[in-house]
């Protein structure tokens, strides 16, 4: 068993990749290769993360109990060959709300400070 | 998608090339992911080769030799603190524990070589510089070793004045052990007095950071028993090293029977106490890792 920290403020901040692997897990299981592609497609392209920087962060974030291994099976729209998943815990999804949270605090802020152009000045709320 | 990535030479001979170039991460890295990371490429592979065919190919290989020397340098890194903390504590204490078993004989024959009763005093120094040098190597490397894997052990329990405390006994006696071989190399032979108050005062400094850390582990209890034993470390070993280091700088050899058994008497609780105190950290941090 590995020293856990059980605190979700002691994760804050996270590293985009981290944040992004979470993000990308938030809507249910998936393999690493779909954890790629859904973080590409969320940030248009602009976070590309090659096999090593990936499962580095996987790693990472298994160890810190972010995430957890569900099980191993083929994926149904790939191929035959069998993949493992993973999947947020309940202290990666708190971490994920908190995360999220504070980048819309840090929004506000820019926002009042008129950063924003006119297209992203939706409601925050 | 149904396509099979060993089917066309160039995905083919890529995974071949990407799994050779795996070697570079650490061996338990790539013993644990190095499969799930082949058969991510074989799948970027494919899709490049469909998207943009060769050149999708290049500019995926340009993307992959990227994050493979970034991705292992991180790994080889991480593998040196984050992954080994739980393994410097032990090994950081175990060192102190050993440190302090060798340095104990040295210390007794040292007093002993300096009374009266012994038939031979220069008879006594082939042992003692050969004992000797675990007492340097103990003083300036193996204390403040063992003092950095306590604070990393109990540094987040007894605070930032703990940490401190800690901190500044490991880098006062390896800071002074330094200065011990500046003055055995420079000026041994012209000033005895200096040399003994470098080197006791290197081997104090950690003692009297490990007096003040056993005063905040009696206020917070971190160790799950033997909460006095730093304490009693530190106490005893400043107090007999520092007056025997005064009284040889007084008068080269202390020769009051009293005070060698006192201060071997002394040594000897503390090393006890120390190496006590040593087994203690290794159980708490074992059973707080699970493994020993």
């Amino acid at each position: 068993m590995n020293a856990v920290l059980q605190n979700p403020e002691e994760h804050l901040p996270l590293t985009p990749a981290v944040f992004n692997i979470l993000l990308a897990l938030a809507d249910g299981e998936k393999h690493g290769y779909g954890i790629m592609l859904e973080v590409e497609t969320n940030t248009q392209g602009q976070v590309v993360m090659g096999p090593g920087t990936l499962y580095g962060s996987i790693k990472r974030m298994l160890q810190v109990d972010l995430i957890e291994e569900s099980d191993e099976h083929a994926d149904p729209q790939m191929d035959d060959q069998r993949r493992r998943y993973y999947r947020l815990t309940a202290l990666g999804r708190r971490v994920l709300r908190m995360e999220t949270e504070r980048l819309v605090s840090q929004v506000r802020i820019a926002r009042s400070k008129k950063v924003l152009s006119t297209e992203f000045s939706g409601d925050m709320s | 998608m149904k396509d099979d990535p060993s089917e066309i030479p160039v995905i083919a001979l890529s995974v071949r090339l990407y799994q050779a170039l795996l070697i570079v991460y650490p061996a338990r890295f790539h013993e644990d992911y190095g499969s799930q990371m082949l058969q991510l490429f074989g799948d970027c592979c494919l899709r490049a080769f469909r998207q943009d065919g060769i050149n999708g190919m290049i500019k995926l290989w340009v993307v992959t030799i990227l994050d493979l020397v970034r991705s292992a340098i991180a790994e080889h890194l991480h593998k040196e603190t984050v992954m080994t903390k739980p393994k410097f504590i032990r090994f950081s204490v175990w060192a102190m524990m050993v440190g302090v078993t060798a340095y104990l004989p040295w210390f007794i024959l040292a007093m002993l070589a300096g009374t009266r009763f012994d038939p031979d005093v220069n008879g006594w120094w082939y042992i003692l510089n050969t004992l000797g040098v675990f007492g340097v190597v103990y003083g300036c490397i193996l204390l403040p070793l063992g003092m950095l894997g306590l604070r990393e052990r109990y540094g987040s329990q007894v605070g930032v004045l703990g940490r401190g405390i800690l901190m500044a006994g490991a880098l006062g006696g390896a800071g002074l052990g330094i200065l011990f071989f500046y003055q055995m190399k420079f000026s041994l032979g012209d000033d005895i007095y200096r040399y003994y108050v470098i080197t006791l005062t290197g081997l104090t400094l950690p003692f009297v950071s490990l007096l003040l850390f056993g005063m905040l582990t009696l206020r917070y209890k971190p160790l799950s028993r033997g909460n006095g034993l730093p304490l009693t470390a530190g106490l005893i070993a400043p107090m007999f090293i520092k007056l025997y280091g005064l009284l040889a700088g007084i008068r080269y050899f202390v020769e009051d029977p009293f005070f060698i058994f006192l201060s071997i008497l002394g040594f000897i609780v503390m090393s006890v106490a120390l190496i006590q105190f040593g087994y203690i950290s290794q159980a708490d941090e074992a059973r707080l890792t699970g493994a020993m």
